[in-house]
């Protein structure tokens, strides 16, 4: 009886590995929108904020225009 | 209990060698300088019309050189004859209608055609530069697949294939096909940022923001990084990748709402893989520097003062040293000729001869 319990209990532990396994290799890609959504979230912003100036080659990342300048300005966290 | 143990033993090794397997060697080599430096002065090429803003891209293809204006009002890309740059044509219409660009990235010569990229509409659009006086080019699109994050830049492969920097960040290069279809998406960004590589994936994407070229006779294809001092060069004959960090790092940059800010410095503008070797131009003026003199209301020039030259394995060879900001260029190794822009002046085609 006992060693019946252990190949269940083995092939139990072995099943969940297995499943994780598989699970992670094949993990469906998240929404990007989404995944940029949390990945933010997730960061754990601060009081920081952009504004793009002028007319360059740099992406500003708020609007994607080209711009010269992306002023970073601070606010203290309350 | 001991089988129980060993099953369970063997499974977990299983799992995490798997796991493993997926992680990249260490390849990074850090240059601090290069062993020549060589101070060239350029020569204006006089233009026979004045209609380019913001000229980013040059490119030279037997005997027609193609302009690429960034901020283009009216058309983003202008023809002109080589060598003695007698315009001959516009194309690549800016507007919203269907056969208009919304915004223009690079492009790229394939013979006597030429594909240019439009973020904005998420295109490839291919033009025959073979028309005839005022006619404009005849065309064929290719809308890039949904699951392409904003295609910033682009090379060809062959004739089927195009590679493009993964702006998502979940990986380095999306392979796409003729169509526009994602074949797939390969390597990571190689930053030591390993916060951001676990948190901020898009952030370090836009940080990371970096334009590439390939050369099909030797298989190398470089990319650079617009923030920071990164240069990448991925061997796809033999499947090695070396990266390249100047005295500058990697791109610095700072998250707010999930976008990446850029600050640190402005590094490379332009990339071109040779038979023999890869020039790059380098800005190295920092945001700090850049915020002061607005703020003075005091206008540096814009544009990269150095070309850097790397061998084909990424070690430093030369810097040349400008006498003109320039942005975009094109190398001619036989000739020993680069014509490069400078969006700074209103002549803004130069020739630089390297064994002056």
């Amino acid at each position: 009886m006992k060693n019946k319990m252990k190949i269940i209990g083995a092939i139990a532990v072995i099943a969940i590995i297995v499943y994780s396994y598989v699970q992670v290799n094949n993990s469906e890609p998240l929404d990007d929108f989404l995944l940029e959504n949390i990945e933010a979230l997730a960061a754990g912003e601060s009081g920081t904020s952009g504004v793009c100036v002028g007319s360059g080659s740099v992406v500003c990342p708020l609007t994607k225009d080209k711009v010269e300048h992306v002023y970073i300005s601070y606010s203290l966290l309350h | 209990m001991f089988i129980f143990l060993i099953v369970c033993f063997i499974s977990l090794s299983f799992f995490s060698l798997s796991s493993c397997s997926q992680k990249s060697s260490d390849n990074k080599i850090a240059y601090a300088d290069f062993p020549q430096t060589i101070e060239l002065k350029g020569k204006v090429i006089p233009l026979d019309t004045a209609l380019l803003h913001y000229p980013f891209r040059i490119d030279v293809q037997g005997d027609k050189v193609v302009v690429m204006d960034l901020h283009g009002t009216d058309y983003f890309f202008h023809a002109f004859h080589y060598p003695d740059f007698h315009y001959f044509a516009s194309f690549g219409k800016r507007g919203e209608a269907p056969e208009e660009l919304l915004t223009a990235e690079g492009f790229r010569w394939n013979g006597v055609f030429l594909w240019t990229l439009d973020a904005g509409k998420s295109q490839l659009t291919r033009f025959d530069l073979n028309m005839s006086g005022d006619s404009q080019p005849s065309k064929e699109t290719v809308s890039l697949d949904k699951d392409l994050l904003r295609v910033l830049d682009f090379v060809q492969y062959d004739d089927s294939t195009f590679i493009i920097p993964d702006y998502s960040g979940d990986n380095r290069f999306c392979w796409v096909n003729r169509q526009g279809k994602l074949l797939q998406k390969v390597g990571e960004i190689p930053s030591a940022n390993k916060d951001a590589l676990t948190d901020a994936r898009p952030a370090l994407a836009q940080a990371w923001r970096s334009f590439i070229d390939y050369n099909p006779r030797n298989g190398i294809l470089a990319a650079v990084t617009q923030l920071g001092e990164v240069l990448e060069v991925y061997n796809l004959k033999d499947s090695t990748h070396i990266v390249r960090i100047g005295p500058n790092g990697e791109p610095e940059f700072e998250i707010s709402q999930g976008y990446g800010l850029p600050t640190g410095i402005m590094g490379f503008s332009d990339v071109q893989v040779t038979d023999n070797a890869i020039y790059t131009v380098f800005h190295g003026r920092s945001f700090k520097e850049i915020a002061q003199s607005m703020q003075k209301g005091v206008e540096l020039p814009d544009g990269g003062q150095y070309i850097y030259v790397f061998s084909l394995k990424g070690e430093p060879l030369c810097k040349y040293i400008l006498d003109h900001y320039i942005y975009g260029i094109s190398v001619d190794e036989e000739k020993e000729v680069i014509l490069a822009t400078d969006v700074n002046k209103d002549e803004p085609i130069l020739e630089y001869e390297l064994n002056k």
